[in-house]
């Protein structure tokens, strides 16, 4: 089976072989026993629901239905699969398909193990999970279908009642049982009540607009322009005299920031880099995050696990940074600039450019600091804007 | 019965959380469709086989023309209950 199609089947969300995998590898693995019983409790749910309520509906896959056979007093079990599974097996058969090989499940899921399953730490190594799907193991011996599912009927659940008297009924009445019906009826309500909602609300709206134009035709009185004027006109004018208990003015509004702040909790495999992709769709403002967090931070590489970050706030977005945007940015990349200057002296005449290509005035306000070597590289290097101006 | 029902009863049995039970079924269904596309019969034990297959063929008739137009073939999905199952159905209607 193709990549893609393995994709869509597991999941139609996010969720690939390299995620399963890893997420098995945080559980800690199972086992192709613990897989075995998985499967033989699968099944035996499968069909103590289908005891139970006649039908069981498994999401992307497909249902288990119980239907009455026509031949027969019992019934049969059919299965019907979900669009997706049979648009991807028809679109799997080519010409040449070859069907009728056989394979059981429990050996196909050992197969399908070595594909997914890390290999599984034993001894002292072994992780807590592994004792609880032992633990699972050792109880699944007791296991029994009818216990599957406490309160089983000993009765025919109603729906296969109904799909037995289907093969005596008439056309129309088959017709009525379809289970289309019910939504169509369903929809329809739905259609008249928003008819009649639009209908009451134009037959309460047009008298007004109808009476507020017949008024000038009807009405003894002359519309007065200027009087309507001055009483709307009234309360701006209290305003301005500054009397109490009138609302002040509104300013006019701030637009909201481009990014409102966050606390960010590292995660594995988190670097500032990709935290700063995540909040502020742009990689390269990672040095603002590194400035609020400066004392928590010792190496801006090396984030340490489950570590609280403040992820400030970013007024403009990144083609269009405000000043106070550009002056953090640039106080950022120069604390990088004292990282590097210690530790990979190399690095640190570029941190600095960068810390300048933000806010010019970095270079006098830490003039202090900078070496000579320094401002011959700035000399040099006064190149193109930063990648996030651009 | 629906999927999430199916994954709490699972949970609940094999004492695992809902989270690694949905994923377990996710791969046990992948497996069967996987093999199922490979046009082989997926055996679930003592329940019954699963088979897909394409159909025959189909054609329709163009009465402008006067001729059939070839349809491309529809899948069909099988499920045969083993012995063990068929038993306990038959079981279940004579109560």
């Amino acid at each position: 089976m193709s990549n893609s199609n393995r994709k869509t089947i597991l999941t139609g969300k996010a969720l690939t072989e390299e995620s399963i995998r890893a997420h098995l590898a945080q559980m800690g693995g199972v086992t192709t026993t613990f897989m075995r019983k998985f499967v033989r409790t699968t099944i035996a749910i499968i069909e103590a629901g289908l005891w139970r309520d006649g039908v069981v509906k498994i999401h992307n896959f497909g249902t288990f239905r119980l239907a009455a056979a026509a031949n027969s007093s019992a019934p049969q079990v059919v299965f019907q699969p979900a669009k997706n599974i049979r648009a991807l097996i028809l679109r799997a058969f080519g010409p040449t398909v070859q069907t009728g090989s056989r394979v059981s499940l429990p050996a196909l899921l050992e197969k399908h193990l070595e594909i997914f399953s890390p290999p599984r730490p034993t001894g002292a190594l072994a992780p807590p999970v592994a004792e609880k799907h032992a633990e699972a193991e050792s109880a699944f011996e007791e296991f029994d279908i009818a216990e599957a599912l406490p309160d089983l009927p000993e009765a025919l659940p109603p729906r296969l009642t109904l799909a037995a008297t289907v093969a005596e009924e008439t056309e129309p009445e088959r017709f009525l049982r379809n289970p289309m019906v019910p939504s169509r009826r369903r929809h329809f309500v739905w259609y008249a009540g928003a008819v009649a909602a639009l209908t009451l609300l134009l037959l309460f709206l047009l008298p007004g607009r109808l009476a507020e134009k017949s008024e000038p035709i009807s009405g003894s009185t002359p519309p007065q322009p200027a009087a309507r004027t001055a009483i709307i006109n009234a309360p701006d004018k209290i305003n301005n005299g500054h009397s109490p208990g009138a609302p002040e003015p509104k300013a006019p509004a701030k637009p909201p920031p481009f990014f409102a702040g966050a606390t960010h909790r590292v995660v594995r495999e988190d670097n500032l880099w990709r935290i700063s992709g995540n909040y502020y769709r742009h990689h390269y403002l990672w040095p603002n995050i590194y400035r609020a967090n400066i004392d928590a931070i010792k190496n801006p590489n090396l984030l340490e696990l489950d570590q609280q970050l403040a992820v400030p706030i970013l007024h403009g977005p990144p083609e269009q940074l405000t000043s106070e945007d550009r002056r953090h940015l640039a106080e950022g990349y120069f604390l990088l600039y004292r990282y590097y200057k210690t530790n990979d002296p190399a690095l640190a005449p570029f941190a600095l450019w960068a810390a300048v290509r933000y806010e010019a005035r970095i270079k006098a306000d830490y003039a202090a600091e900078l070496s000579e070597d320094d401002w011959a590289f700035l000399q040099a290097h006064a190149g193109p804007r930063p990648v996030a101006e651009r | 019965m629906t999927t999430n029902e199916v994954i709490k009863t699972l949970a609940a049995r094999l004492k695992i959380t809902p989270r690694e039970a949905r994923l377990h079924l996710r791969h046990l269904l992948a497996a069967i469709s996987e093999r199922l596309q490979k046009g082989e019969t997926v055996s679930l034990p003592d329940f019954g086989g699963l088979t897909a297959a394409p159909g025959k063929p189909r054609r329709t008739f163009d009465a402008a023309t006067q001729e059939f137009i070839p349809l491309p073939a529809k899948v069909e999905f099988f499920f045969k209950p083993y012995k063990r199952l068929k038993a306990r159905l038959a079981k279940w209607r004579a109560t």
